[in-house]
């Protein structure tokens, strides 16, 4: 593999983490906000990938598939807890979540 | 060339969507943009060589993860007047140079690993050899070095499905 195609996907990566940071800090709806998180958990994906093809191993490809299962596990648990709070409140805004404070 | 082509195509859909997920006000609009970051994702991955985790990123997240969004989204009526604009002024401006500056962070230590070797060149393998992303390969690691990871995973897939159900069930008051 050229090394190009490695810092491409390397920097593109780092685009979609620092686009889900920006996203993570401007929007003030706990749904939204959910959404860039998983922008920011696929950004990492792509680096994983990126260096399995870089090394010609499948180890990286094991490690994506077994983040691809635990995002799908916590986009579930983190929108029941947001459908848990709409009920609670009838609103979303990030002050919300502090009823789930021990 | 060409793959460096397509490469770029496929970058450009991944940015625009994954931008436009962070900024459109409408919360079902901001879900789509991001299934069609997934979707240039995906073809990513299929150029880098990895069809099955293409597919499973189209499957799971563009399909499952995405459609669940959906549903939560039509379940709490949420509407763009629901949606608070982006801040504007010092806070905006703070976000974006906090993020500009994560970026350059990760993107100088990317110049960190600049004069890697190519290790598949180094190796004498030849470039039509790379078969990492393939269903025999990934299963053969993923079912020997990797077998007690994946049965955790399924526990782990069940406490969610379980935690989930018991999160969002409707209790009687006593």
């Amino acid at each position: 593999m050229r090394p190009e195609i490695l810092y491409f996907s390397l920097t593109l990566a780092a685009a979609l983490f620092s686009l889900g940071l920006l996203g993570l800090l401007l929007r003030r709806n706990l749904l939204l906000a959910f959404l860039c998180v998983e922008l920011m958990l696929n950004a990492a994906n792509l680096n994983f990938l990126a260096f399995s093809r870089y090394h010609n191993e499948p180890t990286g490809a094991v490690f994506v598939l077994f983040g691809i299962c635990l995002a799908a596990v916590e986009a579930v648990i983190g929108l029941g807890l947001i459908v848990r709070t709409f009920r609670a409140h009838q609103d979303l805004g990030y002050t919300n979540l502090s009823a789930l404070r021990w | 060339m060409l793959t460096l082509v397509a490469l770029g195509i496929f970058a450009l859909v991944a940015l625009v969507g994954g931008s436009l997920a962070v900024m459109l006000r409408d919360p079902i609009y901001a879900v789509l943009s991001l299934v069609k970051a997934m979707l240039g994702l995906a073809g990513i991955y299929f150029i880098l060589g990895a069809e099955y985790i293409g597919a499973i990123q189209i499957i799971v997240y563009a399909g499952a993860v995405l459609v669940t969004f959906l549903f939560v989204v039509m379940l709490v009526n949420l509407m763009p007047a629901d949606i608070p604009p982006l801040p504007r002024g010092l806070n905006l401006y703070g976000a974006i140079a906090l993020a500009a500056a994560w970026m350059l962070v990760l993107t100088q230590a990317l110049t960190a690993i600049l004069d890697l070797p190519d290790p598949a060149e180094a190796r004498g393998a030849s470039p039509d050899q790379y078969l990492f992303g393939t269903l025999p390969s990934i299963g053969k690691v993923l079912f020997t070095a990797y077998a007690f990871p994946f049965e955790l995973l399924s526990i782990t897939l069940i406490v969610g499905l379980i935690g989930a159900s018991v999160l969002v069930q409707k209790r009687s008051e006593p």
